[in-house]
């Protein structure tokens, strides 16, 4: 899977969760997840969760902690599914 | 002293029936916080007691030192709700319960007991909890609301790229901690003296 086919599906993936829809217009690899997209923390546990499924991979806890954009994401991503 | 809080809303659709999701809880609590909620009548206040007080000590644990782990799990949450941990730290903790109200309010600190409270979103809840603790702090300092401000200075590296909330008498910012939540329905804060 591409990197920009990954970030495509980490975005479907925030969706749900995103108190301010109108910052996904301008959604990049630097776009702060909890900051731009209002994704509250109790939600971002359910990201984890999601990502975990949608990528076959497992999150540690430290690693999740590490997440800060969207980029950071995709990173994680790429690096365990390598 | 430093304080952090964090209100949830029992009635908000991603709070209700969290706590009969297996993963989502195992990702929250740890092995005796586990042991509490298989154990409490109502689960979902269980759930959401732990996570809050995660939270507030999470805030508070960023104001003392600039940065703190954000998984929950690394929190750990004593089983009758009197403090919790980070590793060596401690902090007290107070978390409230509204029966009837639907509202779960956690209150982390070191040092003296803080003043805290909660109340009613009516639409801006950001600017309301800005209100609510402005006001407890005019009560308790005796000085009128209308010189006292909250504010937060830019921060690289922080979630939202603001540092934690301070207070300000005529634009002199004062040795008082300050942290401000909400949740669905209900905004909260909680300050020191």
């Amino acid at each position: 899977m591409s990197q920009e086919e990954i970030f495509t599906k980490v975005v479907g993936i925030l969706k749900p969760f995103v108190r301010a829809p109108d910052a996904l217009a301008a959604v990049g690899p630097e776009t702060s997840i909890l900051g731009d997209l209002k994704v509250n923390s109790a939600r971002l546990v359910d990201v984890v969760l999601e990502m975990e499924d949608a990528f076959g991979i497992a999150i540690t806890d430290d690693e999740a902690d590490s997440v800060r954009s969207v980029g950071d994401a995709v990173s994680i991503v790429l690096r365990k599914a390598a | 002293m430093i304080v952090g809080n964090d209100v949830v809303d029992l009635e908000d659709p991603e709070a209700v029936g969290a706590s009969r999701r297996e993963r989502f809880v195992r990702r929250i609590l740890r092995p005796a916080e586990l042991r509490v909620l298989e154990r409490a009548r109502e689960p979902d206040a269980a759930l959401w007691s732990f996570f809050a007080a995660k939270e507030a000590a999470y805030k508070a644990i960023v104001r003392l030192r600039g940065g703190a782990p954000s998984a929950p799990s690394a929190y750990d949450v004593s089983c009758d709700l009197a403090s919790v941990r980070l590793s060596e730290l401690r902090l007290r903790l107070h978390v409230h319960e509204a029966d009837g109200c639907g509202f779960i309010h956690a209150v982390a600190w070191i040092g003296a007991r803080p003043e805290f409270g909660v109340g009613v979103s009516r639409g801006d809840p950001g600017a309301e909890a800005r209100t609510l603790a402005i006001r407890s702090v005019a009560v308790a300092s005796g000085w009128p609301s209308s010189i006292l401000r909250i504010v937060r200075d830019p921060q690289a590296g922080a979630w939202d790229g603001l540092g934690p909330p301070w207070l300000e008498r005529d634009g002199v910012r004062l040795d008082a901690c300050v942290s401000l939540s909400h949740h669905g329905r209900f905004v909260a804060y909680a300050h020191g003296h």
